[in-house]
């Protein structure tokens, strides 16, 4: 249920100390999920993957009251004690995503959006998970970056897009399935 | 206006109130005469809305042909427009980069009509609401007419021998949307043909806003086609299709008529209340047959989308159709033969309250959600709680979730999609070059972050309509306040 997940996404961003608005969170809730949902639910927008779902249900939690955001400090607070029972393999996954980014030190909206897009294109093309070559990798980006209007990512050098690479492919692999 | 002589392409014509005549290219004729393609003949475009608007008994065949020029027109113009961004797109296309540039026009326009053609081939009877009764009934199938009209072109292509065409193999990259445009079989001249068929601005909103309107009778959807159309361009940047100077106040035109369009006609409460009663005629029949041999009957797809391309299951999908289902549906379940005689004479329900599902974001979430059995969960819970104000309180009501639409001032489609290309080669989006751009307005100035999507346009939102029956009509504040209740407790998040 996104609606669970994105309240657990809130609480250990925010546990971590992590700023975030609404492009991080959906990013981070793109990779973290599964694959059907990932598919179901997003779409190659211009800051990367996006879901009007996860937009439309922030906007109900926010005017529910559930959620706040603070302009100054620029972040999504909880209003109330959510209490995740389940600890289901998707929430492992959040958890998985939020330890990767603070280890991986990728704090801004622009990194992760990078990673999110270079995941979804690996991803649209099961290249996440298999050995082809790195320059072929590149190029592959290079190209369907292009291809959708992810103009800044298209521009990158190699050695950025070999980076986001293979932060995706090491995030993919650390993930439960 | 004829212009597929242009292209070498032979052609036949039919007439049409809309653009006068339809050319139909040689190539299209053994795909139009096909049975599949006849079938929508038989399929009433706005079969709701016609217990409004009386006239409106066009049929989804006639919008095909209409989508299907409509698309050739444009693709015309793209050719014209932006020959060099389509050189670009053809070099980059193993089906057109062999062959010269005439041959390439030519299988560029034949592409773009083929899958304006081709687009609707798999709506089901009553189009939108069968797929909505699919979600209220509890089995786990949910009818996708995308997903069948592709099984459905593909079948065309090989009963009439095009399927290795290089533009039957362009039609059918464009309308298989499991493929995202981040694929790699997806090439630019398969994104531009998707995207002149459903993007931001398609041909296909561009011929039912004013098709639609014009056989109801109303003036909400007129806007100027050629001028829209024929200033067309595509964007270089992702292969989109944007808009010159001269078509932008016709591409704000054509949002604002179908937003119209939508408030009036799409949305009229009179066509909410009886979707909501054929999804229930529907969801009863789907229920009484689900474990009898005769559900193909009802639905010949009805374990999968795959079920289609049986040769028996086929036939049955030719005869279902607008009357043809409700045939079936009187046959098998009798219990609904009263329900489908209210509906034929337009015996309905009355308006009753509107509920914002914004304050209940469970609710919201399972409304909005794509997956099937999530959003049974609730709709469940709403009909077990119209049987039971039934049969213990005897008060009839009905109910129906639907999406609500952003008025297009708002709309992030024109405050970003669609992009108008300025001097310089410069790409602007329809708001900014129009002056609302809220990018620009002090509100946004307030909320500016660091987060370069902290956007302010209104989300879409949801709200669940309450129809009640005429002699009930003084219950509707107990009925509401029982479905708020319904709601509130089933907004536990955990």
């Amino acid at each position: 249920m996104l609606l669970n997940n994105i309240l657990y996404a809130i609480k250990l961003l925010t546990e971590k100390k992590i700023r975030f608005g609404k492009t991080f969170i959906q990013k981070v809730l793109y990779l973290a999920l599964p694959k059907v949902e990932r598919d179901l639910y997003y779409i190659p927008y211009y800051y990367g993957p996006y879901s009007e779902n996860i937009q439309l249900l922030l906007r109900s939690l926010e005017f529910s009251n559930y959620i706040t955001y603070n302009y100054k400090s620029q972040n999504y607070s909880l209003q109330r004690d959510i209490d995740v029972k389940q600890e289901d393999t998707t929430k492992q996954r959040i958890k998985g995503v939020i330890d990767f980014l603070v280890n991986n030190h990728i704090k801004s909206t622009n990194k992760i959006s990078n990673l999110a897009k270079v995941f979804m294109i690996l991803d649209a093309n099961d290249s996440l998970n298999n050995g082809h070559k790195v320059e072929n990798l590149i190029e592959l980006i290079k190209k369907r970056a292009n291809f959708v209007g992810w103009i800044e990512l298209s521009k990158l050098d190699k050695e950025n897009i070999e980076d986001l690479i293979k932060l995706s492919k090491n995030l993919a692999k650390t993930l439960p399935n | 206006m004829f212009l597929l002589s242009t292209f070498e392409i032979k052609s036949f014509l039919v007439r049409d109130p809309i653009y006068d005549f339809i050319e139909i290219p040689e190539e299209f004729k053994p795909i139009v005469d096909h049975k599949l393609v006849q079938r929508l003949r038989w399929i009433n475009q706005l079969p709701l809305e016609q217990l409004v608007y009386p006239s409106a008994q066009h049929s989804r065949f006639e919008h095909s042909l209409g989508v299907m020029y409509l698309a050739m027109l444009a693709a015309n113009s793209l050719i014209n427009n932006s020959s060099k961004q389509l050189n670009d797109a053809f070099n980059q296309d193993d089906n057109y980069k062999k062959f010269g540039d005439k041959k390439r026009k030519k299988f560029f326009i034949l592409a773009a009509g083929l899958a304006g053609l081709l687009h609707d081939v798999g709506h089901a009877p009553f189009s939108h609401t069968l797929e909505h009764a699919c979600e209220h009934a509890n089995i786990n199938y949910r009818y996708n007419h995308e997903e069948i009209g592709y099984l459905l072109t593909e079948k065309l292509f090989e009963d009439t021998g095009i399927i290795n065409e290089p533009y039957s193999k362009t039609t059918i990259n464009a309308l298989n949307k499991k493929l995202n445009t981040l694929h790699r079989d997806i090439t630019p001249i398969d994104k531009i043909i998707r995207e002149l068929i459903d993007g931001p601005i398609d041909v296909d909103k561009g011929d039912y806003t004013i098709r639609d309107s014009y056989h109801c009778g109303t003036p909400y959807g007129i806007y100027d086609i050629q001028r829209l159309w024929r200033n067309i361009v595509i964007n270089p940047e992702d292969y989109t299709i944007a808009v010159n100077e001269k078509g932008a106040l016709e591409a704000w035109a054509l949002t604002l008529q179908r937003y119209r369009m939508y408030k009036n006609v799409y949305l009229h409460h009179v066509r909410n209340i009886t979707d909501a009663m054929l999804i229930d005629i529907i969801v009863s029949t789907i229920e009484k047959v689900k474990r009898r041999k005769n559900k193909l009957e009802l639905i010949p797809a009805w374990n999968s989308a795959n079920e289609i391309s049986n040769e028996n299951n086929l036939t049955k999908f030719i005869f279902w159709t607008d009357n043809g289902m409700l045939k079936v549906i009187a046959e098998i379940n009798a219990s609904a033969i009263t329900r489908i005689e209210s509906f034929l004479k337009r015996d309905i329900f009355k308006r009753g309250k509107v509920i914002n599902l914004q304050g209940y974001p469970k609710a919201l979430e399972v409304a909005a959600s794509k997956n099937k059995n999530e959003k049974f969960i609730l709709l469940d819970k709403l009909r077990e709680l119209k049987k039971k104000m039934l049969k213990e309180k005897s008060i009839q009501f009905d109910f129906l979730i639907e999406r609500e639409m952003i008025p297009p001032v708002f709309d992030k489609k024109v405050q970003e999609d669609i992009r108008v290309n300025i001097k310089d080669k410069k790409y602007v989006s329809l708001a900014e070059y129009l002056n609302f751009s809220l990018q620009n307005s002090d509100i946004k100035k307030k909320k500016v972050t660091n987060d370069t999507e902290e956007d302010i346009y209104p989300s879409v939102n949801y709200n669940l309509h309450l129809f009640i029956k005429k002699s009930n009509k003084n219950k509707i504040n107990y009925i509401s306040e029982e479905v708020k209740k319904l709601l509130t407790d089933f907004n536990t998040i955990a």
